[in-house]
């Protein structure tokens, strides 16, 4: 038996806290303890070791003071032990003891009393040496009946006779612990000096003392005096091996807010909870004082600390990607978990240190600390016995650096597998969202896209940016790995295939130049890191433009819904991939609005003394007005397109003459329940397919002067039944051909005049159509856009619609020999009217 | 009448000495707490009777050994082991009565190691002894020497 005793000159410094945990943590690892609390005048280490229960335990047996009163003269039959110790738990999956012979039952007055007449019985001094004897033969007493391995004494604070003795005779070793302040390192040095000065037994060993300082929140004194001190204590006593060559250190404890405020005994738990900084502390010191039981001590430590790194990133938030990354909830995970086999996969059980839940309540990933080669028992368990879908094995090595290692299996897989995964650890969300959380590819996230799954769009869109911009300096944070252009292309096609509208409208979100970083929440403004106005550029052109163009029509009007942040029009990016790249136009609608502003107000007379403020106001709602526009500028619409109107005129009265209006008012109604009927809407638009009348201006949408473009839905979708075609890439391809003929139209040339060739036709009469030379150039241009994109069901799409459409439709494939700058003057030439070629006009005439 | 007042003297300092051996007896066997005070008793008799007793006659030799004894039982250690020193250091003392007088302070040895038998296992009386005279002479930790 190896008896240890905790002493420190001042009290308060956490001496019975140590000692109860040490306790704990010596029983939890194998061993047999003892602890005895010889601090007779403050006595309290059932409270530390019996928690809740001290006041009943000690109400059910004596302790050290009435069997040393019992016992101060001698006895020939000494009381039993078991009526003065009380046996305590020991932490699941411990298997060592423990016992606690308290000083008494105090506070209550019977312990008081008894302690007095002690006093008066036990004298330390006595010539005759029997009260020497009485605690000597405590102690071998408590070695020869209960034979623990440890017995830990709560030794006195101050000089005393019985402190003296616990720690001068009847100890081993000694903890000294004191405080940072040259009060308790001076009363600790003196008492060091004398313990090592002190006579032993014949049979003792010279004693050890380790030096501990306590509670270190409190800045030690800055001194040399105190400095001097620490090293004769350090001198005298062991302390904590240094780094490398250096000078050994002292053991210290911190003060935290886990076990040091609370004053919680977790000694030998394996919880990853438990950690804190004062428990790993413990744990090196116990590794000091207790050499056997230091290769546990080491690895309850390595244990603890890397389970901790794990709940602690398991439970904290990651910046990026919003709800993909939400960390674990407490409430979602175990600790220290008995895991038992599922029904009929056998009867064993396995200790887990983390066990991941999802809401339902149904294990998803267990944590285990490998501390010995048994990675194989424990991948067979997990795999063969458990439903678990994630297991994470925490290994040290030699050098104690903690390996990871990650085993996945999908929804339905029997084995588990070995993960490239190491240190992003698996998020509850991904569980729901990938089959196998082990595989975060991208093609596995755009499966998790394709079912709906909207928080791996930004994952996704994250990728495409590391992928695609060629430097890792030009990414925010200098993260993600290599340039990888044809990865970001698979992403790009993956996103562009979305048919989920929720997801489409995320990655247009999430893709939209204006740098909405939804990780800070707030606008990022590109100045703040030196490649920001590249990287928007790049986000703009190369990812946001084209899935604009590419993802379904309905995801793209959400997207020019108005953002959170006034003049934020990301869908001007998309117009600019067509207006700039292929038909050679500047197209900025703010600018052209404002100078139309400055016309107007240069046009309009001051009409107060505030003429500044005014001429701005002006501005802006012009500016404003541009916008609206902008955001309205597209509609899916169920009406009739005025094709089918006029068609439906005609039919029942072929001489009918009027406005489109009146003959929408004539047989709305009849148009109405022609849509509705969609065999007859098939019917009807079937023969126009082989007469070749399914213009894309007119009836499958319209653009019209005021900048507002229509996508007839009903009249779309039944023509993609009948030309066996998906409504949603025919609804991209009107939608293409009709914003090409708007920006035809609206975009200014470098002379700042617009289109006006290309206004739409008033659509007055039946037999009003585009000339079909601007017809041919707009579909040149879609043409071109479309395959700009490289997107193959576009593509199809607008080459199977256009054999149906009338001849001007069709000539695209003849305009793809002529190159880009040639098709740019063919596009300014039909651009060009009266005023833009400078003739005068009918007002210059009178 | 020397003789006479000394004979006077013995003989009521020896009935006095019976009684207080009853009376400790007595007391001891009823486990009355004064016990230790009325041996002390007896041991004061009993070095007063070997005051007026040579040690060279029987009697004197047995009120040395019996001051001796009562002293151990009134846990009166020191002053048992000072008489016993006292009274083997006298010339006339013959080497039975050293004998009997190391005899008794054995026995109680013996009879406090049965009574402490688990630190008697590891540690000797006599360390004991000397650490206890260590204590009461230099304080805890022996910071008062």
């Amino acid at each position: 038996m190896e008896t240890v005793a905790f002493y420190s000159y001042k009290g308060g410094v956490g001496r019975s806290l140590l000692l109860a945990n040490a306790a704990r943590f010596l029983a939890t690892l194998g061993k047999g303890v003892v602890a005895l609390d010889l601090d007779f005048e403050a006595p309290g280490l059932h409270y530390k070791l019996g928690g809740a229960q001290s006041s009943d335990l000690t109400s059910r047996v004596g302790g050290a003071v009435p069997y040393l009163i019992a016992t101060a003269e001698g006895s020939t039959s000494p009381p039993p032990l078991e009526a003065h110790t009380i046996s305590l738990p020991v932490p699941a999956g411990g298997d060592g003891w423990l016992r606690l012979m308290p000083a008494g039952p105090a506070p209550h007055q019977k312990y008081w009393a008894a302690f007095k007449e002690l006093g008066e019985r036990l004298r330390l001094g006595d010539p005759s040496g029997q009260g020497l004897m009485a605690v000597l033969d405590l102690q071998a007493r408590i070695a020869d009946e209960l034979k623990p391995d440890y017995l830990l004494i709560d030794a006195r604070t101050g000089v005393t006779e019985l402190g003296g003795l616990a720690t001068t005779i009847l100890a081993d070793t000694v903890v000294c612990m004191f405080v940072a302040n040259q009060e308790s390192l001076d009363g600790t040095l003196t008492v060091v000096e004398a313990l090592k000065a002190a006579p032993r037994l014949a049979n003792q060993k010279p004693i050890r003392v380790v030096p501990v300082l306590a509670r270190t929140t409190a800045k030690p004194p800055d001194d040399e005096r105190f400095a001097t001190g620490v090293r004769r204590l350090l001198e005298m006593g062991q302390g904590k091996k240094g780094e490398g060559k250096s000078e050994p250190t002292l053991f210290a404890l911190p003060h935290d807010e886990v076990l040091g405020a609370p004053e919680r005994v977790v000694g030998g738990e394996r919880k990853a909870s438990a950690f804190s900084p004062l428990y790993a502390a413990y744990l090196e010191l116990f590794q000091k004082l207790f050499p056997s039981r230091s290769e546990p001590a080491r690895q309850v430590l390595e244990r603890l600390k890397a389970v901790a790194d794990v709940r602690r990133e398991l439970t904290s938030a990651r910046l990026e990607f919003g709800e993909l990354f939400s960390p674990w909830s407490a409430s979602a995970i175990q600790e220290g978990v008995l895991c038992k086999a599922a029904p009929h996969r056998g009867k064993e059980s396995r200790y887990a240190d983390l066990v991941c839940s999802s809401e339902t309540g149904q294990p998803l990933m267990v944590v285990e600390y490998v501390a010995d080669a048994t990675e194989d028992q424990a991948l067979e368990f997990w795999g063969k016995s458990t439903n678990v879908r994630c297991v994470l094995l925490l290994a040290s090595d030699q050098r104690g650096y903690v390996k990871r290692q990650i085993f996945t299996r999908g929804i339905d897989a029997r084995e588990l597998h070995s993960s490239d995964r190491q240190w992003d650890l698996p998020r509850p969300r991904e569980f729901e969202l990938l089959r196998d959380v082990g595989d975060r590819s991208v093609e596995s996230m755009l499966d998790a896209v394709r079912h709906g799954h909207v928080e791996a769009v930004a994952w996704l869109v994250n990728e495409w940016r590391d992928s695609s911009l060629p430097v890792a300096e030009m990414r925010p944070f200098h993260r993600g790995g290599p340039w990888r252009p044809e990865r970001a292309q698979r992403i790009l096609d993956g996103l562009a295939a979305t048919e989920d509208l929720r997801c489409a409208e995320e990655i247009l979100r999430r893709a939209a130049p204006g740098g909405y970083y939804p990780w800070r929440g707030e606008r990022h403004f590109r100045e703040d890191w030196l490649f920001g106005e590249e990287l928007e550029r790049r986000m703009a052109d190369d990812l946001f433009a084209p899935l604009f163009w590419r993802l379904p029509v309905e995801a793209v009007l959400k997207s020019m819904e108005p953002r959170h942040f006034p003049g934020e029009v990301p869908s001007l990016a998309g117009y600019r991939l067509l207006a700039h790249e292929l038909m050679g136009l500047p197209y900025d609608p703010n600018r052209s609005a404002a100078e139309e502003a400055r016309l107007l107000a240069a046009r309009l007379p001051a009409s107060d003394e505030h003429r500044d403020d005014a001429e701005d106001e002006r501005a802006l709602m012009w500016l404003h007005r541009s916008r609206e526009e902008q955001v309205e500028r597209v509609r899916l619409s169920d009406e009739a397109p005025p094709a089918l109107i006029w068609e439906e005129v005609f039919r029942k009265e072929p001489f009918w003459r009027g406005t489109l209006d009146e003959a929408r008012e004539k047989v709305g109604e009849q148009a109405k329940k022609l849509l509705e009927s969609n065999v007859s809407l098939r019917s009807r638009l079937r023969a126009r397919a082989e007469r070749r009348e399914l213009a894309a201006q007119g009836l499958l949408g319209t653009y019209e002067g005021s900048g507002r473009i229509e996508l007839y839905l009903p009249v779309i979708t039944a023509a993609a039944e009948v030309l066996s075609l998906s409504p949603r890439y025919l609804k991209s391809v009107v939608f293409i051909h009709l914003s090409t003929w708007a920006l035809a139209h609206e975009a200014r040339d470098l002379d700042g005049q617009r289109g006006y060739g290309f206004a739409p036709s008033p659509r007055t009469g039946p037999f009003d159509r585009e000339s079909p030379a601007h017809v041919t150039l707009v579909q040149a241009f879609a043409d071109r856009l479309i395959r700009r994109l490289n997107d193959a069901n576009l593509q199809a799409t607008f080459e199977q619609l256009s054999k149906h459409q009338p001849g001007p439709y069709s000539r695209w494939g003849a305009m793809r020999k002529l190159p880009l700058e040639k098709l740019r003057m063919l596009l300014l030439t039909a651009r060009a009217s009266a005023p833009a070629l400078g003739l005068p006009s009918a007002n210059d005439v009178q | 009448m020397q003789q006479n007042g000394k004979s006077v003297e013995t003989d009521t300092l020896n009935s006095l000495v019976t009684g207080a051996i009853w009376r400790a007896e007595q007391l001891e066997a009823h486990g009355i707490g004064s016990a230790p005070q009325a041996w002390s008793e007896v041991s004061s008799l009993e070095e007063e009777l070997a005051k007026v007793i040579s040690v060279s006659e029987s009697e004197g030799r047995i009120a040395r050994r019996g001051a001796v004894r009562a002293a151990l039982k009134a846990g009166e250690y020191a002053r048992a082991h000072a008489l016993a020193g006292s009274y083997a250091a006298e010339g006339a003392a013959p080497g039975s009565l050293k004998a009997g007088l190391r005899k008794i302070l054995e026995e109680d040895a013996r009879a406090m190691e049965r009574r402490f038998r688990y630190a008697a296992k590891q540690h000797s009386l006599r360390e004991a002894r000397d650490l206890a005279r260590r204590f009461r002479e230099a304080g805890a930790f022996g910071l008062a020497a």
